[in-house]
């Protein structure tokens, strides 16, 4: 038996995705194809049983459920931003905290009193015009030096 | 006269809740729990997974406030959210069970010695289809879900639309012929 070549149209006219024009035709041909007006009844006969079928509804229980846990999701939300905004500021004082020791380190070293080199005696006994002498390693050292200079011949 | 369009409520839900207003959010829930409990009782088969997959898609939703575009519409989107949940129901169900639970439901329809019930029959044919064919089934008789909508919630082109829902009728009218002129 030969199919209707309108046969391939019938389900999306049925679902109303057929354009204007094809639905016209589909509309004129259907009084005259017994094949295709059965298949129409077919698939309304199809939709009324799928429609009929218990339809589930959602309890109150169950609604009540959902809100319960949309309700835990935004706490856990809020929770989750505020476990990283605390990691944030913990991690901002550790390294506050840390940069303010060194600083006050720096400032410690930079304000002791400086502690005068060995030589620095030496250099005050050798400008002075007494010539006193007022450690001994500035004695030696003149001394050393004058005697090696006597020995040089 | 002013006319009521309820997608343009559910943006500005959408806009409200994506503020941080909770209550927004629960509206939204209250405005599409039962369309979207009864899709998901078709695509996973019972309540009380349904109830699962529709929890998960609220939670889903919530998470993706910021990345509604607006494009397509709430009802659309929260669809797809939904199918999402439902695959990976399945996937779930599949890993965990060696026999699925559909092939145990039997189909009553001309048997001679129990009168048919229809509703449980149907239920049963519809759990006997795959997974594809049941959710534009679904989506086309329980939602009225145009062929782009449907294209757009599976993210499938129109063509294969019509093919799965084809074959999906083609299957039911099989499995159901005995009710059927």
């Amino acid at each position: 038996m030969a199919t209707c070549p309108f046969s391939e149209y019938l389900e999306a006219f049925y679902d109303g995705e057929l354009d204007d024009s094809r639905r016209s035709e589909i509309v004129s041909h259907l009084p005259q194809c017994g094949s295709c007006a059965a298949e129409l009844r077919c698939l309304q006969a199809m939709s009324r049983m799928l429609l009929s079928g218990s339809s589930p509804k959602l309890s109150q229980i169950g609604l009540y459920r959902l809100h319960e846990r949309v309700d835990q999701a935004m706490e856990d939300g809020v929770l989750r931003i505020v476990r990283v905004l605390s990691a944030i500021a913990a991690c901002v004082l550790v390294a506050g905290s840390a940069w303010l020791m060194r600083t006050r380190e720096d400032r410690a070293v930079e304000n002791a009193t400086p502690v005068a080199p060995p030589w620095a005696d030496v250099v005050e006994a050798s400008d002075s015009p007494s010539g006193a002498y007022s450690t001994p390693a500035a004695a030696w050292y003149l001394a050393d030096d004058s005697a090696r200079s006597d020995e040089t011949p | 006269m002013v006319q009521h369009n309820p997608g343009a409520d559910d943006i500005e839900l959408m806009r409200r809740a994506a503020a941080g207003e909770a209550g927004a959010f629960h509206a939204l829930v209250d405005r599409h729990a039962q369309r979207l409990f009864r899709l998901a009782v078709s695509l996973v088969g019972n309540a009380v997974d349904a109830e699962d997959v529709l929890q998960e898609t609220f939670i889903g939703a919530l998470r993706g406030l910021r990345s509604f575009e607006g494009r397509s519409s709430v009802r659309t989107w929260l669809s797809r959210i939904l199918v999402t949940q439902a695959a990976r129901w399945h996937r779930d169900q599949r890993r965990s069970r060696t026999q699925p639970m559909d092939e145990s439901i039997p189909i009553s329809a001309g048997g001679a010695d129990s009168p048919p019930d229809v509703g449980m029959d149907v239920n049963a044919a519809m759990q006997r289809l795959s997974p594809e064919h049941r959710q534009v089934l679904v989506m086309r008789e329980f939602e009225q879900m145009s062929y782009d909508e449907m294209a757009e919630v599976l993210g499938i082109p129109r063509g294969t639309v019509e093919s799965r829902l084809h074959r999906a009728r083609s299957e039911m009218r099989e499995k159901l012929k005995a009710y059927l002129p």
